[in-house]
This record gives structure tokens, sequence and C-alpha cells, in this order.
């Protein structure tokens, strides 16, 4: 993936699970929604690496929530869409919807 | 391992992801996460130990996929500034860890593409790494985890003992001890402690209460290096004066009587009716010796500490700084000896000795668990020999693939590194699910291994036992893992670049495969050598008779307090109540006591002799001991103990009456061999006893031991306190229990009564440490049976493919269907054969080996040996008839066609 390209699947679908989540996006949400929405199941490696490059990208930030007992005293790493981010999904979209427009009714006749 | 806290993930889990996640906040968030599923896994049942595990499983088989991504992310960078460096002329950093990158990603992919090879050597690996990670564990737990004291291995224990007697290990007079401790200096301090920890009764505030209790010396605590949580421990005066009562009392009592109450040091209990002050609590899991509640002062003025001859302490060592063991023993020695010689009466030929406490506590168990590790072992051989096999088999159906890696330039080594890390792959992820295995039989074990077993509950997985299981992994992998490789990878280009490979292998090739299955072979029988000697030494020690009807017979264990019972009349007048009242009962068929019931580990014993005849020198003094039993009329005829000459005790055998004695047939033979014993006379504490009758042995320390000397005496004429109750009954045992301690509590409410238990229960619970041998083992040997037959099957298959083409020419030449079974199954039936030839020696050279766990049966018993290989014969025929049915069914047409 070139960095001036267009988002990978996974990432831009990590990004759109976050901006649905609202300010309440952590890790296991994410997974959970993904799962709940489009039946995805997505390893934690591998949903963790993508947040982590999401992230080096410039893409998402995070905010460190207060520690509880029940994470073991470990903060929760919330995650924001930022508006580079934004830019891409919209880049993204626009790229895919250009590619769509006009087959939906091939599609219809399978 | 179970964290106090409650729900957190296994903590070498947990250690292992920290260290694979880039430290900071995505490592902290990371961990974060996992721990909260991990809890809210955990809490859909948060009392269940099922759950617990599931989570525990969940939270490991999260590590893999994110400590590769991980890991391989961390890697990137580096590969990244490969070119840059190759520019200048360097050597490329990391080339080689980049190749042994390729070569995992490789293996995985070649893996992927034939689950069943992997699957197969992946399980039959995890079978082996589990059990011998389970027997590890066990080990590890048991025996080699540090005793919860402080720098425990500065303790020692001193025991007493006297050569010419034949005493090894002895305990010490509190005289003895105090001299020990004022005279030497090789050890910073030596505590003391009561040998039995006897009961005390609590009174007051709440219903009455029994708990276990010891007398220890001031320094006792400070000594183990374990200080009073609140208060303080006992100081030197009260040691010396024992004036003021005081106690201090274990972190489950504190919580248990008085609420966990802060101000607790300073109140009074009521111990035995008189009142103790409460100086000092012990911080929680502080229950030594012998899980008591209360420790009280040795005082000087107390009957059991004043006499050389009253041995009723042990005592234990902290060594100073920089002594060796060997020195403090002779310092103690010199000292004894000392000691000896002012107190020739009591203390002629004693000596003292010193071993770390450590030793003291699990020499025994180290020893027999050591032998199960070694057999388990054999298992986890079995396993390599068997995945060895597999890989060799694989290896030829790889030929083309190693000869193109060969042709495009690839030395021979690189190829048997990538064909190792193919190896290192598979055992990990044997290893890993071996982990898990092992995982699930220590829940098994926890609840099935027996209580005798010291520390079994503390069985868990930490550090050690996870680097046990690497390390077993990294060496299977060279152990299957190195002949194939080098074998797979000594082949010439024109052979293997053949038109479709090499049809089957060279020769020399199937000649290491069968050296591998009469290895496994050999293994397995010397498995089941070793399972069948248990067995049978097991049923032997079921069948040996205790001496007494064990069926429906309740015991009980009742105490008179102390403070209310104190003359003989009393507590005669309390037993003959008792006995009334429960004989009453209905459903009871009869009843006796005794003090201390038979199948038991140690009781009080005096030394004994002829009236008519002389003390005992010293040196005879040992076989002149008696095991002494204080009984009440009718238990013989309550147990079922045939009375075989003279008479039972009766109600007129009282305090006041001549005394009198019954022994034991054993005692009678060595004592009287050429007399009739009736209306002889036995000189106990110094005081002649009429022997009035013989009785039937009794198996009284356990059905695999000798019968010692025993001689009963009435409980009329002594008084004792405590008594075990035996109670017959018609119908089942233990449901006779509330109706006993509410005919007890008819008599004084006072009375605690506890230890319920039937005595056939009490039988089994003996044998449960054989019986849990012989388990694992038999459970070893099937497992490594199975394994050796699939090997069998696996070569036989092998050599049935090889030789489609013989075969089919033989059957279009006539030959019949039995001749082509016979070549099938006369190749598998040799490597049988040697297989069993080669166990037998072997198990005769290790048989010694198992014969320190053996009861009536000798290690080298023939019946044994003919009767595994027999059946090993079977199964191995059973092995051999599915390829020979393959081989029958080959069409020559179809093969010469192929041709």
């Amino acid at each position: 993936m070139k960095r001036t390209g267009y988002l990978g699947e996974l990432e831009q679908m990590v990004l759109l699970a976050v901006l649905q989540l609202d300010g309440e996006a952590f890790g296991t949400k994410v997974l959970e929604e993904l799962r709940e929405r489009v039946g995805r199941t997505v390893s934690r490696g591998a949903l963790y690496v993508t947040l982590d490059r999401l992230e080096e990208k410039g893409m998402l930030t995070s905010r460190l929530g207060d520690p509880t007992p029940r994470r073991g005293g470990k903060p929760k790493r919330y995650l924001t869409v930022t508006s580079t981010g934004l830019d891409a999904l919209r880049r993204s979209r626009t790229a895919w919807m250009r590619l769509w427009e006009g087959l939906d009714s091939v599609l219809e006749q399978q | 391992m179970r964290s106090p806290r409650g729900a957190a993930p296994p903590r070498i889990a947990q250690a292992l992801l920290a260290a694979c996640l880039p430290r900071g906040m995505v490592r902290d968030t990371v961990v974060g996460d996992l721990h909260e599923a991990y809890s809210s896994i955990v809490e859909r049942d948060p009392t269940s130990g099922a759950q617990r595990l599931r989570a525990g499983l969940w939270y490991w088989s999260q590590l893999p996929p994110l400590c590769v991504r991980y890991l391989a992310r961390r890697r990137r960078p580096r590969a990244m500034s490969r070119a840059g460096a190759a520019a200048h002329g360097k050597p490329p950093r990391g080339f080689i860890m980049k190749d042994s990158w390729n070569d995992i990603r490789f293996a995985s992919r070649t893996f992927r593409s034939s689950p069943g090879f992997t699957l197969a050597s992946v399980l039959v690996l995890a079978i082996g790494i589990g059990a011998v990670t389970l027997m590890f564990s066990l080990l590890n737990s048991v025996v080699l985890r540090p005793l919860p004291f402080e720098d425990p291995e500065e303790l020692v224990w001193i025991s007493s003992m006297n050569q010419a007697r034949g005493v090894t290990s002895n305990s010490t007079s509190a005289l003895d001890y105090w001299d020990y401790r004022e005279q030497g200096d090789a050890l910073e301090s030596v505590a003391a402690f009561l040998v039995f920890t006897p009961q005390a009764i609590i009174t007051g505030h709440d219903e009455p209460e029994r708990v276990r209790s010891t007398i220890v010396s001031y320094n006792f605590f400070a000594t183990l290096g374990i200080a009073p949580q609140l208060g303080r421990s006992f100081s030197l005066e009260e040691e010396r004066t024992g004036e003021q009562n005081v106690v201090v009392i274990s972190h489950g009592f504190w919580q248990r009587r008085l609420g966990g109450d802060q101000t607790a040091v300073g109140t009074s209990l009521t111990i035995n009716g008189e009142p103790y002050q409460v100086v000092g609590v012990m911080p929680q899991g502080f229950n030594f010796p012998n899980d008591v509640d209360l420790w009280y002062p040795m005082q000087s003025r107390v009957g059991f500490t004043q006499s050389r001859g009253n041995n009723n302490f042990y005592l234990i060592g902290r060594l100073a700084e920089d002594v060796p063991i060997e020195q403090a023993q002779g310092q103690l020695q010199t000292i004894a000896r000392r000691i000896a010689d002012a107190y020739p009466d009591t203390n002629e030929g004693w000596s003292v000795r010193l071993q770390s406490l450590h030793e003291r506590f699990f020499a025994g168990a180290r020893s027999i668990l050591l032998i199960m590790l070694g057999l388990v072992s054999l298992v986890l051989l079995i396993a390599c020999a068997n995945v060895a096999s597999l890989a060799l088999a694989r290896a030829t159906t790889r030929v083309s693939e190693i000869a193109v890696r060969f042709s495009l330039g690839a030395a021979r080594s690189r190829v048997i590194r990538l064909l190792l890390t193919e190896s290192l792959f598979v055992a990990l992820l044997g290893g890993t699910v071996g982990l898990a295995l092992a995982l699930l039989g220590m829940d098994a074990l926890k609840s099935l291994g027996p209580a005798t077993l010291p520390r079994l509950q503390e069985l868990g997985l930490d550090a050690r036992v996870l680097g046990f299981a690497f390390v077993l992994s990294l060496l299977t992998s060279v152990l299957f893992g190195v002949v194939p490789a080098l074998r797979g990878t000594r082949l010439s280009l024109s052979d293997a670049l053949r038109v479709g490979g090499v049809r089957g292998g060279s020769p020399a090739k199937s000649g290491f495969r069968s050296a591998l299955v009469i290895t496994q072979v050999a293994l397995s029988l010397m498995l089941m050598i070793a399972s069948g000697l248990l067995v049978r030494s097991y049923s032997r020690l079921q069948s040996v008779d205790p001496g007494f009807q064990a069926q429906r017979l309740l015991q009980a264990d009742v105490q008179l307090p102390s403070w209310k019972y104190r003359s003989n009349e009393e507590t005669e007048l309390a037993w003959s109540l008792i006995a009334e009242r429960v004989a009453a009962i209905p459903g009871v068929v009869s009843v006796g006591a005794i003090d201390q019931q038979p199948i038991r580990s140690g009781g009080t014993w005096n030394t004994v002799y002829p009236a008519d005849r002389p003390p005992p020198s010293d040196a005879d003094r040992n076989q002149s001991a008696g095991d002494r039993r204080m009984i009440s009329e009718n238990y013989f005829a309550t147990m079922g103990i045939p009375i075989l000459a003279g008479r039972d005790f009766s109600a007129l055998d009282g305090p006041n009456s001549t005394l009198v004695m019954i022994v034991g047939q054993t005692m009678a033979n060595r004592f009287f061999p050429d007399e009739n014993p009736l209306g002889n006379q036995i000189v106990l504490w110094g005081t002649n006893w009429d022997v009035v009758g013989v009785v039937g042995d009794v198996r009284e320390f356990g059905l695999a031991a000798d019968i010692p000397n025993v001689f009963y005496i009435p409980a009329r004429q002594v008084g004792p306190q405590r008594l075990q109750l035996m109670v017959r009954t018609a119908g089942n045992p233990t449901d006779m229990a509330p109706a006993l301690r509410e005919a007890v509590w008819e008599v004084d409410r006072e009375i605690p009564i506890s230890g319920f238990q039937d005595m056939e229960t009490r039988i089994a619970n003996s044998l449960s440490q054989p019986r849990f041998r012989m388990v694992l083992v038999a459970l070893f040997a099937a497992v490594a049976v199975v394994l050796a037959a699939t090997g069998l099957y696996g070569v036989l298959a092998y050599f049935v493919r090889q030789r489609t083409r013989e075969l089919g020419i033989r059957v279009a030449m006539g030959a019949a269907p039995p001749s082509i079974i016979g070549l099938v199954v006369r190749k598998g039936m040799s490597l049988v054969l040697v297989g069993i030839a080669v166990g037998l020696a072997g198990g005769f050279a290790g048989a010694r080996v198992v014969s320190s766990l053996l009861f009536g049966v000798s290690a080298t018993d023939a019946v044994t040996y003919a009767g595994v290989s027999l059946s090993l014969v079977a199964v191995g025929l059973m092995a051999c008839v599915v390829p020979a049915l393959r081989a029958v069914k080959v069409d020559p047409q179809e093969v010469l066609r192929v041709e």
C-alpha cells in the first residue's frame, strides 16, 4: 500500500467503525463493532497493528482513559478519526463510487 | 499460579505479551484490553474453575497472532535499511534473521498445504510433551519450589540419632534442645516445636470449637523468618518461667473466631477452660506445623519438658552465615557427646544429625516423582520416533521440491536449515498444544491426586514449567528433525529429477524407519512392564487382610474436655456412659473404643519385656519396643479381631484391679516363642502387667507395612481423655454420624466429636498413592502402545505402497492371498519381535528403578513380562491387518499398466 494511494479494506473498515462508535471507540469495541455490523472477525493482532499504522499516518489520534481494576490497572486507548483520516475516507469513497457508477443493473441480473 | 486478586489473566502469558509489544501506550492499552476481555469471560461464571481455565486458554490463544504481528513489525525498519548497507559493501545486517524469517513463513505455508501431516505430528508431540510437562510441573510444585519460609535454604532439620540402636531420626528432649541452643554458634538460631499437635478446646463467645495447637520455643517464628502480622511473638522470659498464659493465634483463627478484630491482641481466650492472653496474630497461610491454629511458648515447668528421656520436640535450625551444614553438624555432635558424658543414663550413645529442611520434607516424594518423570519420558521418546518416522515418509514425497532447490543453487546446509526450521515449527506448535494439555491434566490431578502428596494443590504453571516445556520442544525438534533433514537432503540430482520423482525410498531409508519402529515397540514394552508390575502390586495390596472387618465400621474422634474430666473415675464413667448411649442407637450393632485406630502412620510405643527376664540392654531395646494401644472392652468384638487365646477385657478390669494386657500374635510369638504367653507378666512403665489374652494381628501401619509388636491395655486402667469410637453398624456407616453425635452430647454437650470416617474409606485412602501411580503409569503405557502401533502401521503401509509393483507381479504370477498377507505380517511381526526382545532386556535392566514402588511382586516377575509381551504381539498383529489386506487388494492389471 503506497502512502499516496487509497485506504486498504481493513483500514477503511476500522476508520468507519471508529466513526460509528462516536468517541467511545477502543480496541475491543472496534472488534465488536466489526463483528456485529459486517460479521467480520478480525484478529486482535491485525487490528492493533492497523490502529498503529493509521495513527502513524495521522489518520487516527488517541487519548488515554482512566485505568480500572478490571483492566489490571491499565488505561484505555480511545480513538478519534482526524481530518486526515476523514479526507482519506472521502477520497476512497469517491473512488469506489466512481467505479461503481452504472454497475448496479449488471449486478442485479446475476 | 492463581493470583489472589481474583480474575487476573495468567501471569506468564501477560509477561510474554508485554515482551512482544512496543513499550509505552500501545503496550499498556493492548494489555489492558486483553485484561478486560479476560475479566468479562471470567465474569460469565465467576465461581467456576472451568470458566477460569477457559478464559486462561482464550488469553493464551490471543498471544500468537499478536506477538507474530508485532515482532514482524519491529523487524521491518531494519530490513528496509539493508539495501543501504549492502551498497556500502558491508555484509547486510540481519541477513540470517531475514532468511530465518522466510524459512518460518515458508514452513507455515508448507504446513498449511499438508494439514494431515502437521496435525498428526503436532498431536503426537503434544501428547508426549504434555505428559512430560505435567509430570515435571508435579515435581516442580511438590518438590522443587522453595518452602514458604524466609531463606529456606538456610534451614536445617536436627534429629537425634543412635547408631547402636539403629535409630537414624528421632525427636529430641527439651533439655537437650536448650543445651544445643545455648552452647553452639554454628547455627544462628535453633527452634523447637512439639512432635504432636494437641487438641485445644475453645469455649466462651460462640459454640465450643476444637483446634490444633502446638508448643514452641520463644524463637520459633524468628528462626523460620515469619513475623507476626499483629502483636509480637514470645519472649525468652515467657519460655523460661511460663507464668503467664500467653498464646499466638493463626490468621484463620483470628478471622473465624475474633472476626479479624484489629484490637485482638491483648484480649483473652478461654482455652481448655483457662484464660489465655493473645499476644500475636500470624500472617495468612502460616499454620506450621500440621495446620495448627494456636502456638504456646515452651515452659520448663510442664511435664514433657522435664526429663532428657522425653524426646518430645522437633528441632529446626538456621545456619549462621557461611557455615556449611557439615560444620554445624560437627559442632552439635560435640555438644551431644558432652551431654552423653554428663547424663549417661538417658543419653548414652545418642548423637545428632542435620539435613536440609527441604530434604527432610520432600526426599520421599522426590524419588517417586523422579521415577515417574523417567517413565513418562519414554512416552516422549516414542512420540519423537513416531514423528521422525512421519517426517521421513514425508521427505520422500518432497524429493522433487528439494531437488529443484539444489538445481537452483541452494547449498545443502541452507536446505537442511529449512527442514530444521520446519521441525522446530512443528515442535513449538506441539509444545504449545502440549502445554494446554498439561494445564488440563493439572486440574485433573488436583482433584484425583492423593491428598497425602504434599503441596499438590499448589500445582500450576510457572516460569520454570514454561521454560521446561520450551526447552523440551526445542530438544524434541532436534531428536526427530535432524536425521530426516540429513537424509532428506542426501540425494543426487539425476535421481531426483526423474519424472515423477522416486517411488518409495532407498533401502537404507526404510531400514532407519524400521529401527524407529523397533525403538517404539521396545520403549512401550518397558512402560507396559512398569504398568503391569504396578497393577499386580496394587491388586496384591488390595487383597491384604487388614486383620479386622472394615465393612460397615464407623470411626469418630471423641475428646473429653480435660478441665472437666480429670480423675480416672471421671473419665471411666464418661466413657461407660458414652458406650451405653451409642450402643442404644437403633442400627448400631456394637461399639468399642481405642486411642489409636489401625491403618495409621505412626503411634506411641514403649519399651516392654517379660517380667521373668532382665531388662533389655540398649542394643536390644529396639526389638523390645511394643506399640501401645488403650482400648475399651468389646473393642475386639466390634472390630472383628479374633481372640486366639485367653479372654477379652471386661468392665471388671478397672483402675483398682490387677493390671492386665492383651498382646498381638506377632508379639506373642516374639516374646514367648516356646511358652504359653497367658499367665506371664510383661513390664511396662516399670510395673508388671498380666498377659490375659492373645489376639489376631492387625495391619497397624497400612496394608504394605510389616506387622509390629502390639499390645493392648484397658482404657479403664489408664483413664485417657481422648478415644476413637469404633461403631459397627447395620446399614451405611456414615449415615449414623448425626445419631452418634447426639448420643455423645446426651452425656455432655461440651464433649467435641468429629473425624467421622468409615474404615473402608480409610483403607482406600491409605492406598491412594499406589493407586495414583498405577493409574498414571497405565495411562502412559496406553498412550505409548497406541503411538507404537500407529508407528508400525505407518511403516507397513509405506512398505506396501513401496512394493505395490512387486506385489502386483506376485499376484499376477498366481500368488495366493495368504502368501501375500504372510509377506506383510512377517515384515511387521519381525519388527515387533525384535522390539519386544530389546524391550524385555531394557525392562530387566530398569527393573530396579521401579522395585521401590512394588509390594508383593518381584520387579522381574515372569508373569508380568510374559503377559505384556503377548498383549503387545496382539496389538502388533492388529496393526498389520489393514496394510496386509490392502496388499491383497493390489490389482495386477492396474499396476502393470502404469509401468
